[in-house]
């Protein structure tokens, strides 16, 4: 084992105890849902009945547990196995070949929206909606109080973009889009904020 | 607990079944401040670690009724390696019966070092046990420019999380809810991994989902830094703070010793002229007051002692002194962990020998020990104003310096580097090297220390001087002074030897020349000849076995005895009495010289005999320190007297 491993931590997943959601560092695949193959270290836990389910989420993979055995027993050897799984991005086919790299780009988007920063916007009065997702660029519509305040709009912008790239890097833009204006309004493309972080 | 006998006790009353919850963490992350908090025992905390050698217990209230709360030892591993880690280790191994194991932890780790203290948790969380997280420090993160999300913390470890910043009310009340019902923590659903590349891995991990920005080192701390850890720059600054420190407490200490000097004195005259009876009215001015007050004088010198000591730790500069000297002490084949006890014992060697315990290997704990004794520690403070007073004039000057305190700086570096030599030897002995283990120390920033911790280390310090005092010493003198004048001569001997019985400062010498004491000291006499000593330095180098202060008490009861009204005078005028040397003055300076450079070396401390025998676990190391100690002290006097007595 030369490449050095990726790192990993696994969280629970409220509600379901033979379910772990293993965090992985974003960008280390570029698909989501259930994956058609995986790579052998993990096709083979499976094959042996330890791994039930393996599903794919932006910057992290779902893994369930056989019903008969206890993370606390196999962590080690699942940890392991992802590790190494994760090590060749290649050997994860998705189910559908539409286009995995956008979908996992427009997960990343909803799973922000629904979170934190969506959160942020409820509470200010406003809403955020996903409009689009294409080559990199996020389009988001700002509904309620955020919509026609230019100061509000910046602010979520950046937000959002931090946010969706601690899930997927390949994000260059977040654009806000007013409900009724053309999705490519002229200029429109934000320029990458000065600053963000990671 | 099916097996009880007798009637059952009501629910949540138990006292043997009472909850233990145990308090882990690296030194320094606020461990034993959150422990203090929880249990309003006050137990001290420094800026330094290792300062957490001992066992804390106490009790902390809940939401649900007391639970025993256990303070464990500063650690940054479990890997047990050393007696600090294998306390540890073994407490949290439920397999280990040698230690009860707690029925949770508390796991406390510093925010703005949290990528090596993730490390620790690692190893935490792997135990089977209820764990609950307190991130401590995070007002410092935010003001340093760092960021840390707990509650995604404490999603990716499993475990509750919460922030407790200096034992802050409203925090320590969520706490205490918490610690009601260990039961109800979620635990991790799959425990950390176990090998060290691993567990890089999930502690970036963490970091990373935690959102996790390390602090800004201060612009100013960063400046100061790169002049104080400077190797050549750090070292000048070095030895002129250690050289400024040992002026200052000459300089400053000898108006208010002035004061005692006199308050003793005035005590004394009165006790004299209020008690009729003569033996007690002696017993009483010249045994007790005399000796323990010659002791007490120098209170204020501790004080301020303690009042640097605690102000450079405070500031922080301890810590960069113990790093700047680390690449010293690795020249002698020891690593900073040996500094940081060798320091401690500046102030005293017991808890410097017990810093040793931070050490993981045994060859350089043994080291460690047998070089602790030489530092110069608090207890040779007195004894070395004493003798320097005799020595050097006050007002004699090297240039625009005090002679005196240069002198004083001089015994110090001469212990600190006999202190290192000897710890080299001995780990040179100790045979194969083991492995260079990682050497961990924080490097707090620098900040003004708070008067509150300041005045608590001075007072403990003082109240631990006075409490020998009262102890060791005044036992010490009473003894001292029956041996001193018994037996009593009879007019009839008096007048056969020539004396007037109605002078009463030559019967008192004439009492002394013949008393126990004495014969004891011109019993040893043969030993000490060669350094100069007569029987009467030989009485107070015997009687400061015990402790060395009790030297000056000594010396002061000897003189008071022959000139009562001015008892330092006196101390200069005595004269040797027998011998080629006879009637020549006794405290000359190749005499002095030999006596300071004796009591650098010689190990005359009863309670750092004993605490080596109990950390070293046999009478064979106190006992090879002892000898060791004095052969060295006997011939390095000796080379004093020589070379002092050429020079002079």
């Amino acid at each position: 084992m030369s490449a050095p491993r990726p790192p990993v931590h696994a969280e629970a997943v409220p509600g379901r105890p033979s379910c772990a959601r293993w965090v992985v560092p974003p960008g280390s695949l570029r698909l989501v849902g259930v994956p058609e193959r995986v790579p052998a270290p993990l096709a083979r836990l499976l094959d042996e009945g330890l791994l039930v389910h393996v599903e794919v989420e932006p910057a992290a993979v779902l893994l369930e547990l056989a019903p008969a055995h206890t993370w606390a027993a196999s962590g080690d050897v699942v940890r392991g196995a992802l590790q190494d799984a994760l090590t060749d991005p290649e050997g994860w086919v998705p189910a559908d070949g539409d286009d995995p790299a956008r979908e996992h780009l427009a997960a990343a988007a909803r799973e922000v929206l629904a979170g934190e920063v969506g959160a942020y916007a409820r509470s200010h009065g406003g809403s955020l909606e996903l409009v689009a997702v294409h080559d990199g660029v996020v389009d988001v519509e700002l509904r309620g109080t955020c919509d026609g305040c230019p100061a509000a709009g910046r602010t979520l912008e950046d937000r959002v973009l931090t946010a969706i790239r601690s899930l997927d890097p390949s994000v260059t833009a977040v654009r806000s889009v007013r409900p009724d204006a053309p999705s490519d309004r002229a200029g429109g493309r934000r320029l990458l904020p000065l600053v963000f972080r990671r | 607990m099916s097996d009880h006998c007798g009637p059952a006790e009501p629910a949540g009353v138990a006292v043997a079944g009472r909850r233990r919850i145990a308090l882990v963490g690296s030194p320094n992350s606020g461990k034993t401040t959150l422990f203090n908090a929880l249990t309003g025992l006050r137990a001290k905390t420094g800026n330094y670690p290792g300062v957490t050698v001992t066992r804390y217990q106490g009790v902390a209230e809940t939401a649900l009724g007391p639970v025993v709360l256990e303070d464990l030892p500063g650690t940054y591993s479990l890997t047990a390696i050393s007696p600090d880690e294998r306390i540890v280790a073994g407490v949290l191994d439920p397999a280990d019966d040698s230690q009860d194991t707690p029925d949770a932890l508390i796991l406390t780790l510093d925010a703005t070092t949290l990528r090596r203290s993730l490390r620790l948790a690692a190893q935490v969380l792997r135990a089977d046990l209820p764990v609950c997280v307190v991130v401590t420090f995070t007002d410092e993160l935010t003001r340093r420019q760092g960021r840390l999300d707990l509650a995604a913390l404490g999603r990716a470890l499993g475990v509750p999380v919460l922030a407790v910043v200096g034992g802050r009310r409203q925090q320590l009340g969520e706490l205490r809810e918490l610690l009601g019902g260990p039961a109800t923590w979620s635990r991790p659903l799959v425990p950390p991994p176990l090998d060290a590349e691993a567990v890089s891995g999930w502690v970036d991990s963490v970091l990373a989902s935690a959102g996790y920005a390390a602090p800004e080192l201060d612009a100013r701390t960063r400046r100061l830094d790169a002049v104080l850890l400077h190797p050549v720059g750090g070292t000048v600054v070095f030895l002129a703070t250690m050289f400024v420190f040992f002026q200052t407490i000459f300089t400053l200490a000898a108006p208010v010793q002035g004061l005692i000097e006199t308050g003793f004195a005035a005590l004394g005259d009165q006790v004299r002229a209020s008690i009729g009876v003569d033996w007690l009215a002696g017993l009483l001015a010249d045994g007790v007051i005399g000796g323990v007050g010659g002791v007490v004088v120098f209170l204020p010198q501790i004080a301020l002692l303690f009042v640097l000591i605690s102000l450079l730790e405070g500031v922080g500069y301890l810590a960069r002194a113990a790093f700047l000297m680390d690449r010293v002490m690795a020249r002698a084949g020891l690593e900073g962990r040996a500094f940081v006890a060798l320091l401690s014992s500046f102030a005293c060697a017991i808890p410097g020998i017990m810093a040793t315990r931070t050490l993981p290997s045994t060859r350089d704990r043994i080291a460690t020990m047998m070089g602790a004794p030489l530092m110069t520690c608090s207890a040779r403070l007195p004894v070395y104003v004493l003798l320097i007073g005799l020595l050097v004039p006050s007002d004699a000057r090297v240039g625009p310096i005090g002679a005196q305190g240069l002198v004083m700086f001089g015994l110090y570096l001469g212990g600190a580097v006999s202190a290192m030599l000897t710890a080299w030897l001995f780990s040179r002995l100790g045979r194969s090297a083991g492995p260079a283990l990682p050497f961990y120390m924080e490097m707090p920033p620098y900040r003004l220390p708070s008067a509150r911790s300041v005045l608590l280390a001075v007072y403990d310090a003082c109240r631990g001087f006075l409490a020998k005092v009262g102890k060791i010493i005044l036992g010490t003198t009473v003894v001292l002074w029956l041996l001193l004048n018994l037996p009593a001569p009879s007019d009839a001997e008096l007048a056969r030897a020539g004396v007037d019985p109605a002078d009463s400062s030559a019967v008192a010498s004439y009492t002394i020349d013949h008393s126990l004491a004495a014969d004891v000291g011109r019993a040893v006499e043969p030993v000490f000849e060669p350094l100069g000593f007569d029987w009467r330095i030989n009485v107070g180098v015997l009687a400061s076995l015990s402790a060395r202060e009790v030297f000056v008490a000594t010396m002061g009861q000897v003189a008071a005895a022959t000139n009562p009204d001015d008892p330092s005078q006196a101390l200069a005028d005595l004269r040797v009495q027998d011998g080629p040397r006879a009637g020549e003055p006794l405290f000359t300076a190749p005499v002095l010289a030999a006596l300071l450079v004796f009591f650098l070396y010689a190990l005359q401390c009863m309670s750092t005999i004993a605490v080596l025998r109990r950390e070293s676990g046999s009478w064979r190391w106190p006992a090879i320190a002892f000898t060791y100690l004095f052969a060295l002290a006997w011939t390095m006097a000796l080379l004093a007297r020589v070379v002092v007595g050429a020079v002079t």
